[in-house]
């Protein structure tokens, strides 16, 4: 049986115009991309026409992609973008969507220590942040990016997701502390 | 790592479904980005029915690359041979035939006999790596070619010809009428007219360097 292929061999038969791995490239990364602009544009139609477009340019736009990078925040960057503009063109300021898992589906025990009232008055509180906040927080710690892939989503450098997480875990903690 | 670093963490959040992105992004990327685009193409293709009475008088492989670009046939993306003429639908691999024009810019070549939508028959040539192809045959884009290339490509407008970035395809008049070539290996494209034929350079490569093996053709 052939062995499975490397991320940056996909990328290069992509950009070689292999629809083929692409498919594969997109398969992979579909989830983070799709909750990503969903916790930019808070709405999951647009979350999904975003990153349909974001996958459609990042094919266009792989001659310009430096093979041996990774690419996963080059993709997340794309998707951000994408997710930006179409939040602004619709102008809709939404609640956050997302819902937390029942209790008794998750998993750790951390979890389970949480009591359910808890865990829902974080993610409000999390919610009720400005955008700058919640979209650090989300992509830290919600979806589990990297200091790296969280600065290419938000269009900053590195540093600046240090400092901002920061800032926006101490307004964090002034929403849920009594 | 703090507490409401941890708790936030161990926040399990219902995300809605992932809505099947590969099926959607496939089919766009394959389809042609302009409803003109496909229009003009549609034209192209009656043409070519009309001339060959009726039927499509060309190989099956290029059939399908028709109707894939005219998005009248569900995309199937298939990699079944790693040589890059093989997947390009380029014909079968073939010695260099002796008086082919060939730029003196480049290597040694692979050959494939290839038949074009329009039934003609040329000699693709195909280097590397980075992959090039390189083809000349009797055709004339200039009529069309700004309205055809497509809403997702950039047309430049080069001594003799043009330089196509983005994804395109191109309909060109050749003895048998209107047809067209779609995409085959690279966003990039040098499209030179000279003499009653046309010149393609196609691959990941840079204007400058396009140009340069375009001008070494002999």
């Amino acid at each position: 049986m052939a062995r499975e292929q490397t991320e940056g061999e996909l990328v290069a038969l992509a950009r070689r115009g292999d629809g083929d791995a692409y498919a594969s490239l997109v398969r992979a990364h579909s989830d983070i991309a799709f909750r990503t602009a969903m916790l930019i544009t808070q709405n999951a139609a647009e979350a999904e026409d975003a990153a349909q477009d974001a996958f459609v340019k990042a094919w266009r736009a792989l001659g310009r992609f430096r093979e041996g990078e990774p690419w996963r925040p080059w993709l997340l960057k794309i998707v951000a973008n994408e997710a930006r503009n179409r939040r602004r063109s619709t102008g809709r300021r939404q609640a956050l969507e997302l819902r937390l898992v029942p209790d008794g589906q998750a998993g750790s025990a951390e979890t389970a220590v949480l009591a359910g009232e808890t865990r829902s008055t974080l993610l409000a509180a999390l919610a009720r942040l400005r955008d700058d906040d919640r979209l650090v927080l989300g992509c830290r710690y919600l979806l589990e990016l990297s200091e790296a892939e969280t600065a290419a989503a938000l269009g900053v450098k590195a540093g600046t997701v240090k400092s901002r997480t920061a800032r926006a875990l101490e307004r964090l903690r002034g929403e849920v502390t009594p | 790592m703090n507490e409401l670093e941890g708790a936030l963490r161990e926040l399990d959040v219902d995300w809605p479904a992932t809505p099947d992105l590969t099926t959607a992004v496939m089919a766009r990327i394959a389809a042609p980005p302009a409803l003109a685009w496909r229009k003009r193409a549609a034209v192209a293709l009656a043409a070519l029915v009309l001339a060959v009475g009726g039927t499509l008088a060309v190989s099956p492989a290029a059939r399908s690359t028709v109707l894939e670009w005219l998005g009248l046939k569900s995309v199937k993306i298939e990699r079944t041979q790693p040589r890059i003429g093989a997947g390009l639908d380029l014909g079968p691999a073939i010695a260099l035939p002796t008086g082919t024009r060939v730029p003196k810019a480049l290597g040694k070549p692979e050959a494939y006999a290839t038949t074009l939508p329009d039934g003609s028959k040329i000699v693709s040539l195909v280097y590397g790596p980075p992959p090039i192809l390189v083809q000349v045959f009797k055709a004339r884009v200039t009529p069309f070619i700004q309205k055809t290339v497509g809403m997702g490509a950039d047309l430049e407008r080069v001594p003799g010809g043009y330089w196509i970035t983005g994804a395109h395809g191109f309909a060109y008049e050749s003895p048998s009428g209107g047809t067209f070539e779609p995409q085959r290996l690279s966003d990039k494209v040098l499209l030179i007219e000279r003499d009653g034929q046309l010149i393609r350079v196609e691959g990941d490569i840079s204007k400058a360097r396009a140009l340069e093996i375009a001008g070494s053709i002999q």
